[in-house]
């Protein structure tokens, strides 16, 4: 069962590890991204920052769909993690599974337009997030678990 | 019965921490900081004593910046009360699982032993600890 799919550019860091992988109780984090996936450095930094008790699994978005459609993680609580909008909708697109997008934080640019105070896109990821809408997904910033979840 | 939670520290460490886990968690409404002798005249018994007394009807945990100080050793005269928890070696892993995993009707000692077993593990020297991480792990 996937318990939260979110965007978030610094991966797999406090917010995440720790709040977000409690309080969901997920006992699984797949960490869908391309760069890690084939960068033996930012995979040891991610590796060494994982919760006790959790499986940390890191692959590109390609092999990421490929394992959720097989089944294969439909044991865990799953917690997928993505680095950017644009990784989002690539997953999203290509699995059904996923009905609820939380977007937690994308970095801050000049001429990007703030959906919340951590979240911040591009006119080609808000038209991503429009599309994702009208297929019927949720899609909400929220950036700690106790924060309220806002629809966008 | 509320559960409510005082962090007690020489110094600002307190407030200091409860703005990390603010940052990190979010609503910390349960949780109060108590920096102790930031004034020179302070008065360490009295205003432990406060918060024993504010919290008689609440189910209490205190967690300490270090075993043996003086805040700790202050705590510890009301270990025998009942619903009254004392932690020390305060730090941000514990205190992070503790707020995710605790509500009013968890088994808070079992609770509060297997968030310090885990809290633990992440207490590390980085140099080594990237030594043993070379297994990849799949599905």
């Amino acid at each position: 069962m996937i318990v939260l799919t979110r965007v978030d550019h610094r991966l797999l860091h406090g917010q995440v590890a720790f709040s977000w992988t409690s309080h969901l109780s997920a006992n699984c984090i797949l960490v869908a991204n391309d760069a890690a996936s084939s960068d033996q450095t930012k995979k040891t930094i991610i590796k060494l920052g994982k919760p006790s008790g959790v499986k940390l699994v890191i692959k590109n978005i390609d092999n990421s769909i490929k394992a959720i459609n097989s089944g294969v993680t439909d044991k865990y609580n799953l917690f997928i993690v993505v680095e950017t909008i644009d990784a989002a909708y690539k997953l999203i697109k290509g699995v059904d599974a996923i009905k609820e997008l939380n977007l937690g934080g994308t970095k801050f640019e000049e001429g990007k337009e703030s959906l919340s105070s951590a979240v911040f896109v591009t006119p080609d990821e808000k038209k991503e997030l429009d599309d994702l809408v009208s297929d019927g997904i949720k899609v909400y910033t929220q950036q700690v678990p106790t924060d309220k979840k806002k629809d966008i | 019965m509320e559960t409510r939670i005082v962090l007690a520290s020489h110094g600002k460490f307190a407030s200091g921490i409860l703005s990390s886990l603010k940052l990190l968690y979010g609503n910390t409404e349960s949780v109060t900081a108590m920096d102790c002798y930031i004034d020179p005249k302070y008065d360490l018994q009295k205003n432990v004593k406060k918060v024993i007394d504010e919290n008689s009807d609440n189910r209490l945990l205190v967690i300490t910046d270090i075993l043996g100080g003086s805040v700790n050793n202050e705590f510890l005269k009301y270990i025998k009360k009942s619903n009254f928890y004392l932690v020390s070696g305060l730090n941000l892993p514990f205190l992070l699982e503790l707020m995710t995993q605790i509500t009013e009707t968890s088994d808070l000692e079992l609770l509060i032993k297997n968030v310090l077993d885990n809290s633990k593990e992440s207490i590390q020297f980085c140099n080594e600890s990237i030594k043993r991480i070379n297994k990849e792990e799949d599905f």
